[in-house]
């Protein structure tokens, strides 16, 4: 399989494979963004939970109250 | 051909010599190659094998400049995290991906840069807290026995950096992704330069 051609320009196959790893960089990020940001299902927001400083690490995290339906907020 | 024919021999010898020496042609024994470094004849040297490379041996800028780089993004995502924005770690991993266009480094070489500095980033901070007594190990334990693993504080302090390095990978991978290397053109650098660097 040749990835380009004799004058160093990328053929068909390339092009599709350089898409194609574009396009699965992109919904990568977007997912595991929206995974982080949001969560999902039982999984809770561990960006903004799990930041330095801030979120469960900050000591106040501690003071509240457990709820009825999991031990997170 | 030089033959072991003294020249002040006779006719007959000369001629006897001649005709054994052809005799001897292409038979196995007859010259073996140590008489050829006695004679003065060194053995070839055995041909180096050509490796060609895709990656340009120039990165533009010295190492240390990009060592600095690194820290400097590890600085940048520990305050940022200090402010409370969750996603420097992904912008600076995009960063990092725009700027390795330049650099051209390797993925062996760039994806554990990028690993190392994210999880210095989002790391250091809470080591660093823990050691001016913060007590953040305890809360560790915390964390992971809320998220319902096993209470370690490794692991929650493990899991924070993996949330910093898994969008660090991430953006460097988009980042890599929309800028792709021109390949082809480095490997022609390459074969043009024959550096085996």
């Amino acid at each position: 399989m040749t990835l380009s051609d004799t004058e160093g320009r990328p053929t068909r196959v390339r092009r599709a494979l350089l898409i194609a790893n574009v396009v699965a960089a992109l919904a990568v990020s977007a997912g595991l963004l929206a995974l982080l940001g949001a969560g999902a299902g039982s999984v809770p927001a561990l960006g903004p939970l799990l930041v330095p400083g801030h979120g469960a690490w900050s000591w106040q995290f501690l003071l509240i109250p457990i709820g009825p339906h999991g031990l997170l907020p | 051909m030089v033959l072991a024919v003294p020249a002040d021999s006779d006719r007959t010898a000369r001629a006897a010599a001649v005709t054994a020496e052809f005799r001897r042609l292409g038979k196995s024994g007859s010259y073996r190659l140590g008489q050829l470094r006695a004679q003065g004849v060194g053995a070839a040297e055995r041909p180096v094998p050509f490796q060609p490379r895709f990656i340009r041996p120039n990165h533009r800028w010295p190492a240390s400049v990009w060592v600095l780089a690194l820290l400097s993004g590890s600085v940048l995502i520990a305050g940022a995290a200090a402010a409370g924005w969750w996603v420097a770690p992904f912008a600076i991993g995009v960063l990092a991906g725009v700027a390795n266009w330049i650099g051209v480094w390797s993925v062996r070489v760039a994806v554990p840069a990028v690993i190392v500095m994210a999880a210095v980033g989002w790391g250091e901070p809470l080591v660093w807290a823990e050691l001016h007594g913060q007590h953040y190990g305890a809360l560790a334990r915390v964390i992971a026995a809320i998220l319902g693993l096993p209470v370690s504080a490794v692991i929650g302090l493990g899991l924070t950096v993996l949330v910093a390095v898994a969008q660090s990978v991430a953006g460097y991978w988009l980042a890599s992704a929309v800028n792709p290397r021109r390949t082809d053109a480095l490997a022609t650098y390459s074969m043009i330069t024959k550096d085996p660097a």
